[in-house]
């Protein structure tokens, strides 16, 4: 993609004296696939650690409900989602298009599509307004609840990154 | 020793992530965690847990070296023109390259769960396997899921 685009943009607008733009182009596109990776491979690092902190959390606190990190709302729709799937996917689906999506909790609205399959989440993904249109590339359909992702994960996101630039140079 | 360090610098970097994220997710409030507790969990990671990350890096770097070796090894025999001997090294190259994946995985559960619980490297890294295996069904799910939302 952002090849294209810099290729667009080199050959409408900029009037360089170049043989060819497709030199510079494939350097851009290595550009961009390298801090994609970093970016996304912090993004993985964040998911796989929430679940095992989930997972952990489950394990030692599960007969005590009260005492849970994780917020009552997410661990019961889990509860009740592994015991019957489809029943709770129409019921939950009702819930989150009656409720304005600035109202809803956090964290319960950022693992409930992540553990659901992909097709609950297109349907709630058109079923809700997005509260702020800031239009990602392809991802119509995991829009919604990738924006509530990143909502919660950009801070840990940015600092992760900044201290890891540190490490790095 | 090349390998060494840059896989330092990467576990380190793994680990103050994993750490931040643990902090934020084990805090009943989670608006009080501030910016502060990100440098708090570097310098905890830079003072308890560098002897986890160096002794993962180590074996990441091991089997980075042999993999060095083979390829170099590799060169030298198809100058000499051996095909036999080429398809073989090819073969132990796919074999090391599975296992350096899987140490690599490994090791990114087995930080993870060292920054959740602060146990050592090797009881970390058996923990999170049976973690993982206890629970394969919604660690499949979910990495299916990251998948498409990483692409």
């Amino acid at each position: 993609m952002a090849g294209g685009l810099s290729y667009i943009v080199m050959d409408q607008f900029a009037n360089l004296d170049l043989y060819s733009p497709i030199g510079p182009v494939l350097l851009i596109m290595v550009i961009s696939y390298l801090v994609g990776k970093v970016f996304m491979g912090v993004f993985s690092m964040v998911f796989s650690t929430m679940l095992q902190c989930f997972i952990a959390d489950e394990g030692m606190f599960g007969e005590f409900p009260d005492a849970r990190f994780t917020p009552k709302s997410l661990h019961s729709w889990v509860n009740e989602y592994e015991k019957n799937p489809h029943k709770v996917q129409i019921r939950k689906n009702l819930e989150i298009s009656e409720r304005p999506a600035n109202n809803a909790k956090p964290t319960a609205e950022t693992k409930s599509p992540k553990m659901a399959e992909p097709a609950k989440i297109k349907m709630s993904a058109k079923k809700e307004t997005p509260a702020t249109s800031e239009m990602s590339d392809k991802k119509e359909t995991t829009a919604t609840s990738e924006k509530s992702n990143k909502k919660e994960t950009t801070a840990t996101q940015k600092k992760g990154q900044v201290c890891q630039e540190g490490n790095v140079s | 020793m090349l390998f060494w360090t840059t896989q330092f610098v990467m576990a380190v970097g793994e680990m103050l992530v994993a750490l931040s994220v643990a902090r934020w997710f084990f805090n009943k409030e989670h608006d009080t965690v501030g910016n502060a507790s990100v440098f708090k969990s570097l310098s905890q990671i830079l003072f308890y847990h560098t002897g986890t990350a160096a002794l993962g890096s180590l074996l990441i770097a091991l089997v980075s070296t042999i993999r060095a070796f083979f390829v170099y090894l590799e060169a030298k025999v198809s100058k000499a023109g051996n095909k036999y001997l080429e398809v073989l090294l090819k073969c132990i190259q796919v074999v090391l390259c599975c296992l350096d994946k899987a140490i690599k995985y490994l090791n990114k559960n087995a930080y993870i769960q060292c920054e959740i619980f602060s146990t050592n490297l090797c009881v970390s890294a058996r923990e999170a396997f049976f973690l993982i295996h206890r629970n394969a069904a919604r660690v499949g799910t979910l990495a299916v899921i990251s998948k498409i939302l990483v692409l």
